[in-house]
């Protein structure tokens, strides 16, 4: 649905009646204060809510969503908006449930392999509570210092140790959810295998429009025992992306399998100093785990890899210490890269593993074409691509072959057999692929279970699915994209 | 193929379709009249869910079996779901790849009735269950046309996640038609230990498998009438030669003393089919199984209470993932005894038939009391197939009455 801006009398209604579940301290809708969540980590598209709320409790959540529904007024709900897709962007207005005040975790059973947290939860204070007893929760996307377990459902995050890990939905085990008709429902639980439908599965990736999701039971992940982690240094990225695919094609499953190319090793390097090659053209961080016998002699096949496509030295990490600062600097890479460039857009193709030479030599050639340098560091393991775009934003000219570039990249990806996004999600950022990945059939079959949920459309409208006319007549002209028009 | 087929004492007619856009087509047709479908894959689990009452149309889809796109190297798999389960692991094996799931009777399980079923097996504990394994589908809708989720790339959140709904639908939400898996190498050595429990040694052992140094891909406790001691666990391993053979010296180290005698090292030429084979002896393909589930750390008491209650039975429990499962002895009706297994389930546990003769399957019995997020999966049902022609009332989210209505 296509939302209209809201009444200013309905608005003052609805702060009111808010105010009366959550209390005055419990929301804002100064203008001022609005400006923060009139975009997320996506800062191409903006859209100032009405009203931003901070419940406490399930209960609080319920009556919400249930004035919402009353009033007519589209919901949204929010962790803490390092989404890189728009997934936050309040299309039309309205109400952002931020999450950010329930944030306790509630149980944690290692017997049983669980945790139950609320949706606030920022996903390494739970790591943080249980390392020290040899246990971690897996999915470890780069923004696990800030971003939401809640969130983390919603978009189906990955990380680095997803590669062999799983991604989220492989590690969440039930939900609460308040419904977008304010009924609360458990679906799933600690114990697996409950008869019926998978609703949690589903319900992991639907980016927020099938209701708020205000618990979580995760899956609990015993350390491993060892843990090998080498640095391949390697004069291109066309070398580096060989070996990627020597080491999958032989059968290793690493940990992680991360690449950096130059331009990102350069940042990072003034940023946290750890001595990597200025001069390599790109590096990968190559982890194996598991029990101790035996994985030496996996890391040497890696390492034999490796050299195999040139690589021109291979180090190892010597110290846990030295480990850490490796990861340190691969996580944080993004923060670094506002030393390159005023601004940037992140991109989150995926092509078949094999296809990563091709995809890269892309790139590069895209980039050269609209004049505009992009760096690359990324999942390789998985074939899961973030290309940079460093660009100025006061500039329109860049703006614009910013926006190209981007979506011939993405093409570029579909051609070659993949996706136009891993894990970051469609958002408002990539709705307009959804056709050209998807046929109207297709989209269709998705309509109907986001109906089953969702069926007046108020939780978080114009997201994910394109508009069923729209979709229709995609290829022929732009849809009209109620936040872009704010933002240019 | 038969011309007719017989679905819970019903004789309906019987087609094959070759491509999916023959299976589209069967659908429009039925569709325009109403009619039922039946899908059946290997026929191993029609005992399963609620009977068909209203007579329609069997679908046979093992002429769906072609392999359409296996870039090995990509370690993807795109095939259509009426492949069997043996035939796709022979042409994974020649990559040194496979799935991981244990699946009972592979030559005739299919891919789409495994998907179907949700099937798993000893390994999940390191592997997942199919769903975990799944990364596009093609399915036939309601309007017979042919719609697909996800991709072939590993990892891609495009689009809600459709897959989840179909894997464990048992065929109530449209046929599987194609589906695209991601693989994992074939591990180059594999090793079971079979350890004979000492007396009330059940609890012990699972605590002990909890926190382990040999960190095995499965432990399983099995009960067999007859056998040397009343539970045996069962211990997989799999990986590099090393590490294998480290784990299983670590292994025999750390139950020794749970062992009531010697701790059996199966022969390396039979541990290939040693974990279909656990799946076997607790699938029989007649009869009645119940399953449970419950928190890890009550598995083996669960599983030791079904044992006392149905002296004689199987059981085959996965304390690792709270699953038990077992084989009803002859002349028993396990129904009654439903209700006091959830209870001793604990929160959130579950009990039920997962086969079972016609008579006595239930709504109750097959699929528990109803839970109040059936309401969501109706409210599925009702969008995705509105006139109840996709194995109409084997699950409570698709009833239709015996007059042919929705209800
Ligand atoms: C520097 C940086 C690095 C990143 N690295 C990764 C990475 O490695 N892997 C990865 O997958 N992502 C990564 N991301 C993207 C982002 O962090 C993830 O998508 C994350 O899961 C978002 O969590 P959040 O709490 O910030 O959610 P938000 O950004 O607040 O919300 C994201 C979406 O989820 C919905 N949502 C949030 N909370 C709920 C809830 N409780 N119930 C229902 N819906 C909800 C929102 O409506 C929105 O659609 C990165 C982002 C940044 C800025
Ligand atoms: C509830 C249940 C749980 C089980 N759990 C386990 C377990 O945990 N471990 C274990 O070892 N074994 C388990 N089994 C046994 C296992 O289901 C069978 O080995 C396997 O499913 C048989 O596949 P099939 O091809 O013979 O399917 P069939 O018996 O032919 O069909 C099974 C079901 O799937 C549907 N179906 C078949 N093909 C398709 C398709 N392409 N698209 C949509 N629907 C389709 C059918 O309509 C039917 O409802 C379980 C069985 C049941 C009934």
């Amino acid at each position: 649905m296509t939302v209209a801006a809201i009444e200013p009398s309905v608005v003052e209604n609805l702060v009111r009646r808010l105010t009366g579940i959550v209390g005055p301290d419990g929301l804002i809708n100064s203008q001022a204060e609005l400006l923060v969540y009139e975009c997320d980590g996506y800062t191409l598209e903006k859209n100032r809510p009405d009203v931003v709320v901070f419940p406490t409790a399930t209960e609080q959540v319920v009556e919400i969503v249930k004035l919402c529904r009353e009033m007519r007024v589209p919901f949204l709900p929010r962790g803490s908006g390092t989404s890189l897709a728009g997934g936050c962007l309040p299309v039309g207005g309205g109400v952002i449930i931020s999450l950010a005040r329930m944030k306790r975790i509630l149980e944690i059973d290692l017997r049983n392999r669980f945790a139950l947290v609320e949706a606030g939860v920022i996903n390494m204070w739970l790591t943080n509570r249980i390392k020290s007893e040899g246990w971690h929760y897996a999915p470890d996307p780069s923004s696990q210092g800030a971003c939401t377990i809640g969130g983390n459902v919603a978009t189906n995050s990955g990380g680095p140790h997803t590669l062999k890990y799983g991604v989220t939905v492989n590690h969440v085990m039930g939900v609460e959810i308040v419904m977008p008709d304010g009924t609360v429902q458990t679906l799933g639980g600690p114990v697996e295998d409950g008869p019926g439908l998978d609703l949690t599965g589903v319900v992991v990736g639907s980016e927020g429009t099938f209701g708020v999701v205000t618990k979580a039971w995760v899956r609990l992940v015993r350390n491993p025992e060892s843990v090998r982690t080498l640095l391949g240094v390697f004069e291109s990225v066309d070398d580096a992306t060989a070996a990627i695919s020597a080491i999958i094609g032989a059968g290793i499953v690493p940990a992680a399998l991360e690449m950096l190319d130059s331009l990102i090793l350069k940042a990072v390097e003034e940023a946290f100093s750890f001595g990597f090659p200025l001069d390599a053209g790109a590096v990968l961080i190559m982890e194996v785990d598991g029990l101790d016998a035996g994985l030496g002699e996996e890391a040497a096949r890696i390492e034999k890899l490796a050299k195999a496509n040139r690589a021109r030295e291979v180090r190892r990490a010597n110290t846990e210490a030295e480990r850490l600062l490796l990861w340190k600097c691969r996580k944080q890479a993004f923060g670094a890269v506002g030393r390159l460039a005023p601004s940037y857009c992140t991109q989150d193709g995926v092509v078949p593993r094999t296809a990563l030479p091709e995809m890269l030599r892309s790139i590069t050639a895209i980039g050269d074409r609209h004049k505009i340098r992009i760096a690359n560091v990324f999942h390789a393991g998985d074939g899961n691509l973030h290309p940079i775009l460093l660009f100025d934003e006061r500039d329109p000219d860049q703006l614009r072959r910013v926006m190209e570039a981007s979506h011939e990249i993405l093409d570029e990806c579909l051609r070659l057999g993949g996706s136009v996004t891993g894990e970051h999600g469609i958002g408002v950022e990539k709705i307009d692929f959804m056709a050209k990945l998807f046929s109207p059939d297709d989209l269709a079959a998705m309509r109907r279970v986001r109906q089953a949920f969702n069926p007046d459309g108020l939780c978080s409208p114009d997201k994910m699915l394109p508009t069923a006319g729209a979709c229709a007549e995609a290829g022929r002209h732009k849809q009209v994209k109620p936040g872009r028009r704010a933002a240019l | 193929m038969d011309p007719t087929f017989d679905i819970d004492g019903l004789d309906l007619d019987a087609v094959a379709p070759e491509t999916p856009e023959a299976l589209a087509q069967v659908v429009r047709a039925c569709r325009a009249s109403g009619q039922p479908l039946y899908w059946v894959g290997g026929g191993l689990s029609l005992g399963a869910g609620i009977p068909a009452t209203v007579p329609g149309t069997v679908v046979h889809m093992t002429s769906l079996d072609r392999v359409i796109d296996y870039p090995a190297r990509d370690m993807t798999i795109t095939a259509q779901a009426g492949i069997r389960v043996s035939r796709l692991q022979e042409i994974l094996a020649r990559e040194r790849q496979t799935l991981p799931l244990d699946i009972p009777w592979p030559d005739k399980a299919t891919l789409g009735g495994v998907l179907a079923c949700n099937v798993s097996g000893s390994r999940r504990l390191a592997h997942g269950t199919p769903r975990d394994f799944v990364i596009g589908l093609t399915v036939v809708d309601d309007n017979g046309k042919l719609t697909r989720s996800g991709g072939r790339v590993v990892k891609n959140v495009a689009g809600y996640d459709m897959a989840k709904l179909h894997v464990g639908a048992h065929g109530t939400l449209g046929p599987m038609a194609q589906v695209t898996l991601k693989v994992r190498p074939l591990p180059p050595v594999r090793a079971w230990l079979a350890i004979p429990l000492k007396a009330g040694m059940n609890e012990a052992a699972a605590d002990r498998a909890h926190g382990c140094a040999a960190r095995p891909v499965a432990f399983d406790l099995l009960a067999l009438p007859g056998g040397p001691a009343a539970w045996t666990a069962m211990i997989g391993f799999e990986g590099e030669a090393p590490a294998v053979a480290w784990q299983v010296a670590k292994a025999k180290e750390e139950f020794r003393d749970l062992a009531h005698v010697q701790i059996i090292e199966c022969q390396p030429n039979s541990v290939d089919a040693m974990a279909t084979r656990l799946a076997e002896r607790t699938d029989p393909q007649s009869g009645a199984v119940v399953a449970l589930g419950c928190l890890p750390s009550r598995t083996a008491g669960l599983a030791a209470r079904v044992l006392a209650d149905m002296p004689g039975a199987v059981v085959h429990a996965l304390p690792g993932s709270g699953v038990v499962r077992a084989v009803v002895p002859e002349g028993k009706d396990p129904r009654g005894l439903l209700p006091g297994w959830r209870d001793a389930a604990g929160p959130g546990g579950w009990a039920r038939l997962a086969r079972a003769p016609r008579p006595w399957r239930q709504a109750d019995s097959m699929w528990g009391p109803a839970r109040p997020e059936e309401a969501i999966s109706a409210a599925i049902a009702r969008e995705m197939d509105p006139d109840r022609i996709f194995n109409p009332n084997r699950m409570r989210h698709n009833t239709r009455l015996p007059d042919g209505k929705p209800s």
